[in-house]
Formats: C-alpha cells, structure tokens, sequence
C-alpha cells in the first residue's frame, strides 16, 4: 500500500510559475497509470491530473461559487492563479491551478480526486452567471478518434423532454471499451435501418424490442471518449491516455508525457474558440448602421432525427429557466405545430430567439450574445433528447 | 398568435418582408427555401424611410436584394394594402444610378440593372392584380401563398429569376424573428421586445434592480432605431412610453417595472426582480409576462374585429 498512499498523499508544492505546475503535473500523470494497472483503482478514487476548460466573461478574481468559500493567490505568472475552495462547512481546502492565458477559455488544473473538483467546476458552470462549460457536440467528440488511439467510448444520454410516455428509453450511461467500441456505437446508430428490414419479415412480437433499438440510435451520444495521445514523430515513445468529457474535462490516466495531455487541450480550446468566434461575429444577428442599413448575421438551425410529437411539452421544458438549459422565453404559437420563443439565455444574459416545429430549432442569436449559447443548446439536445441531431447553417463544412 | 388574416396591415407588411428576406438568407433557415441566396442574392437594405427616384421623387423600398456578380437588384415593395398609380410612376422612375446613390454596390456598378418587384399576399391578391392591370404596371409582381410563392404577372429581367416561381413553402414556416420588430408592431410584440431586453440587461448588469431611461431601452428594441427619421422616433417613443406606463401600472406585471415621465425626456425604467438568480423567482416572471402579453395580443385581436 505503500504506493498508494504516497499518490493519495499528493503533496501539494509550492506553485510558482508554469514550469512548476507543469513539473508537478508531470510527476503526477507519471505515477497514475502505474496505480491504476496494480490496484484496479478507480478514478474517483485517484488523485489523476484532471483539466478543465471553463469559459468566463469575468476575471479570475470575482470567481464565486454559491456554499463555497473561494481564495484566489498570484502566480510570477500573471497569467496563473491558484483557486484554493472548500465547501462552506468544510475545513480544509482544495487546489486549481487556474490558467487564464486565454481570458475566456481558461484551463483549471487540478490533481483532486473528481469528488471534489467535479462538483464544484459544476457549481461554477451550472449556476454562475457569465461561466459556462464548453459544450463539445457528440460529432466532435466523434473527432477525437483521429487525434490518437480510441480506448473507449461512454455514452450518457437522459431524456427530459416528452412525457413519460413517450420515453422509451428515460436515462441511459454506458462505457464501452476496446477497439471495437466506436462500431457498437456505430450500430446503435443504424438500428432504425435493421428496424425496418426486420419490420419487413412481420415478426409482431419484435417490435417493442425494435422500437427500443431505434430508441438507442437517437440516444446515444458520445458524452467521452478514451484515447491513447502518442506524439508525432517522437521516438521516445512518449503518450499519455486521455479521458475527455464532452463538457471539457480531460483525465490524464497515465503515460509518461503530460504534454501529450496540454497539447489535447490546448488544441481542442483553440479549435473550440475558433467556432464560437466564427458564431459571434459571422452568424449573430444584427445592423449595421453605415448607410445604407444591412443586416449581418443569419439563423442557424438544429435539425432534429426524431420528431417532437408535443411541441407545447417540448417548448415549456426548453424555457423552463432550469438547469440544463437555463433559457426564459415568451412563447407564441404560430400554429399547433410552431412556436416561436422571445428568449433570454440565463446564462449570460444574451438574447435568443428560437422557432421550433417538429423537425427543427432555429436560433436566431443577437449580436453580442454569447456563441457558446448555441454549443450548449445544441449539445444538451444530443444528450437529452436526439443523439442524432445536427446543426446546420454555414455554406461549406460543418462547425464542430 | 393571431393568424395573418388577424393582423393590422403593418404586421402583414412585417411578415411579407421575412419572408422575401428568407429567400436570401444563407443556408441555416431550416424548413424554408432560399433560391435567391443561391442565385447569388444578399439582402443589401432593410426598410428605409426614403430615398429619391432620378425625378427626386420619394419612393421608400422595403428591402433591395442584389446579386454583386451579376450586377442585378430587386427593389421589393411588400404590399399589404393598396397600390396607387402614384406609386407605380414613382417606381417606374427609378434608375440604375439612383441606386448607385442608395448605397447599392456591385461588381460592376455601371451595369447595375434591376427589377422593381412588388409582392403581395395571398389575402389581397385580387384588388393587388386589378390594380396592376389597371396601371398597366409592367414590374414582375409575387403572390406569397399558404403553400407556394407565384410570379402573378410579368417577367423579371433576368432570366434564372423566372425560372424559379413558383416556389413551394409552408407559410407558417417563414422566419418572423429575421426582422422581429417594425415602427408599426402592434403593443404586445413591442412588449415582448422590451420583456426581452429588460431581462437581458438585469443578467448583464448581475443585480436585482436597475435604473435606465426608456430611450436606452427603445434603442435596443428597434436596432434600426439610427436610420429612422426624427417624426417616426418621435412616434415610436409616444408608443413606448404609453406602452410602459400602461404596463407600470398593472396589477401584475406593474410589480416588476416602474415608471417615471418625465416631460421632455424619454423617462425612467426601474425594473426589478427579487431574488433573480433563483430559478422560483425568473420562473414566476415569465410566467407573469406571457400572461400580460397574452392578455394585450387579446385585446389587439378584440379590437381588430370589431
């Protein structure tokens, strides 16, 4: 036990400056795998090296976060800070290290077991006002097999939109691992094409099974995926194995190169900004005023692989101010089968205005609202009630 | 929502002008086409006040949509009411470099040519059609239909234009926040407007009250507040203030705005909501909006009938 204790017992150094954070990570990712492979440990069990990716319209010293107490220290660096929090009513404290190099995508380090740190980032991101999770839709999560060696998958899918009724499939979470994990995947995904080919053979008592599998290709999203990030060209062998959330969480599980682990981040919050921006300025609506008066901007559209049947139902929880999607609106009905939704995204303050029918959602964001509003509608649908859904709207290519 | 048909002639305008607008929207518009976009089509101006013909007449086109690459506009006048051969003079003397004066821009400005094109919805199709033929009006007019656009009478210039019609779409489907607001909207689409912005900057602002003149508001209501003349500020203003002070004063609603005239100025919002981060609280003050404005749009639809 020797080892174990010695990792649970991570002794917190003095943090200075990058170079420092950055030997520590490196000691710590090191240790992990080898703890990990000898006592089958969990990860909540663990103190792996977990990053973070928030968004913030604030700076890093007005970080709040309701039933915490929060200290915020300087680095040399002016661009990292330790964030020291504890609960209210606990005693000891626990530590991120607080990249703000990016002032509105920051990485938030930390070597605490998820316990911990997931429960308050999630207290930061859901409730706090201008702080978000970046929302990395199941397609771009889908990309990360390009960036190393898929490990496995994870699935999290929790219908909260319909009656129960209609729910068929209610909550669903999975993990998948091995090499084979992204064709399961890839089959649920195609289960209402078997659907129909055996609906063709008439066999009546199938059917409540097939509607479950076609249930599964809508929910179904890819929530994580685990990968092997090996450096190009490097032939010290150096990798690391890679956990990442959709919600922009990355787990080093081990390996023996903690860039590996930075530049996974690194590359996806640069990636992930690019869209946001593009979203601000190219697709957020409004007018220029030089003369002559010209809009700018245009809507965008979720367009949906399963039909809303209760538009009413669906629009009442979309507005419903609470967690996940945290939007006010005041609806007026088109007809029946449209509505039109005057919104407030709660968590920024920015305006959204939504048409909805039984096939699609449009956004009609205004300028100088945030893009990362659109990311997290369009996630939290692929994860709540249409895995298959996708968002359309720029001429050439996909956004994420 | 009251129907079309339930709708004063200006919304009617508002509605015809998105969907002429959706017609060159980028793709992104889901449920509803956009041939114009890809013949190459932007929305180049946006409900004007007005501008001068080549005879320095007034004419005030609701929305011009010119393709730079082929150095053609449609200049779009949506009609919800009456055409008058006055009209059909004044637009018959528009030319090429008027709208090189508008501000209109193309690869080639001095082969800039262009289509007046007049559109009118399915409701007024047969005094619109009378009228034309009575003018002797020779611009290519459309029809928007429940199901399809028409080319009604007249050829366009440009040939790829004809081609087009009739174009088939849903018109429940066209996008009414591409132009969400106009002088003329009726109360409780300003009031869902204000709703919107109010709560919008209570969420910036991080606090549970705020003070702001109502001008501040009105601007961020009406985003083309700049290109307006100074009579239709004027209007626009009289009809906020009266639209606020009415809400104000309401039972309801009136608990979360206050309002303060004050002569020669626009006067004074104060907008609170108690405790605005519990989720109880943003909650109860939707729910309180949507039953105001449910109750003006109401109140419109009763007036509009009798």
């Amino acid at each position: 036990m020797q080892a174990t204790d010695e990792i649970n017992k991570v002794k917190q150094p003095e943090i200075r400056n990058r170079m420092d954070l950055h030997r520590f990570l490196e000691v710590v990712v090191n240790k992990t795998y080898e703890l990990e492979k000898e006592y089958q440990r969990l990860e909540e069990d663990l103190n792996m090296v977990k990053s973070y990716i928030i968004e913030s319209h604030k700076p890093v010293n007005e970080l709040t976060a309701s039933g915490y107490t929060i200290r915020v220290s300087k680095t040399d660096d002016p661009t990292l800070f330790i964030v020291n929090f504890k609960k209210t009513d606990m005693s000891k404290f626990s530590t991120l290290y607080v990249d703000v190099f990016d002032d509105r995508f920051w990485t938030a380090h930390t070597v605490e077991k998820s316990a911990i740190a997931d429960p308050f980032i999630g207290k930061i991101a859901r409730t706090e006002i201008k702080n978000d999770y970046i929302w990395l839709p199941s397609q771009y999560m889908g990309r990360f097999k390009e960036k190393g060696i898929p490990r496995g998958i994870t699935l999290q899918y929790s219908e909260i939109m319909g009656d129960e009724e209609e729910k068929l499939i209610g909550d669903l979470s999975m993990k998948l691992w091995g090499t084979a994990s992204g064709d399961v995947l890839e089959l649920f995904r195609n289960l209402p094409h078997i659907k129909a080919l055996i609906q063709k053979g008439g066999e009546e008592k199938l059917y409540h099974i097939l509607d479950v599998c076609e249930g599964l290709s809508y929910s179904s999203p890819l929530s994580g995926i685990g990968i092997t990030y090996t450096s190009k060209d490097d032939c010290d062998s150096r990798y690391v194995l890679d956990d990442i959330i959709y919600k922009g969480k990355f787990t080093a599980r081990g390996g023996n190169s903690i860039d590996g682990h930075l530049y996974l981040i690194r590359n996806t919050k640069e990636e992930y900004a690019n869209v946001i921006r593009y979203i601000e300025e190219e697709i957020a609506m409004g007018l220029v005023h030089n003369s002559p008066l010209r809009m700018t901007g245009h809507p965008i559209s979720i367009i949906l692989s399963r039909e809303i049947e209760d538009i009413e139902l669906f629009s009442n929880e979309l507005i419903s101010c609470k967690y996940p999607f945290r939007l006010w609106g005041i609806p007026r009905y088109v007809t029946k089968e449209v509505v039109a939704i005057t919104g407030v995204d709660l968590h920024t303050g920015g305006k959204l205005n939504l048409e909805l029918s039984s096939d699609w959602v449009r956004l009609y964001l205004h300028k100088n609202s945030c893009g990362n509003t659109i990311a997290r509608l369009y996630s939290i649908i692929q994860h709540h009630y249409d895995s298959n859904a996708t968002l359309e709207g720029v001429e050439y290519g996909n956004l994420f | 929502m009251e129907t079309f048909s339930e709708m004063v002639p200006e919304e009617k305008h508002r509605v015809l002008i998105c969907c002429m607008m959706a017609l060159a929207e980028p793709p992104g518009t889901a449920g509803f086409p956009n041939p114009l976009y890809e013949l190459g089509y932007e929305i180049d101006i946006l409900e004007w006040d007005a501008v001068l013909n080549s005879k320095g007449e007034v004419v005030a086109p609701d929305i011009i949509l010119t393709d730079k690459r082929s150095n053609h506009s449609m200049v779009m006048e949506c009609k919800s009411s009456e055409l008058s051969e006055n009209q059909i003079e004044r637009y018959n003397n528009v030319e090429r470099t008027d709208l090189v004066d508008w501000g209109i821009s193309s690869d080639d400005p001095r082969k800039l040519t262009h289509d007046i094109t007049l559109v009118s919805s399915y409701e007024n199709s047969g005094t619109f059609f009378n009228t034309l033929h009575q003018w002797n009006c020779t611009f290519p007019a459309l029809q928007v239909g429940l199901v399809q656009i028409e080319k009604i009478v007249n050829e366009f210039s440009r040939e790829e234009l004809n081609r087009i019609f009739p174009i088939r779409i849903r018109f429940e489907y066209i996008p009414q926040y591409l132009y969400p607001i106009s002088r003329e909207s009726p109360d409780h689409v300003v009031m869902e407007q204000i709703l919107q912005g109010l709560l919008s900057r209570l969420y910036r602002h991080e606090s549970e009250e705020f003070e702001v003149d109502l001008k501040d508001v009105v601007i961020d209501t009406f985003p083309h507040w700049e290109s307006m003349g100074a009579d239709i500020r004027a209007k626009i203003m009289q009809k906020c203030q009266r639209i606020i002070a009415v809400a104000s004063k309401d039972d309801v609603i009136g608990r979360y705005i206050e309002y303060q005239y004050m002569e020669h100025q626009s006067g004074r919002i104060k907008f609170r909501i108690p405790n605005y981060r519990r989720t109880n609280a943003v909650q109860a003050f939707q729910r309180v909006g949507t039953e105001y404005i449910g109750r003006l749009r109401k109140s419109y639809v009763q007036q509009r009938l009798f």
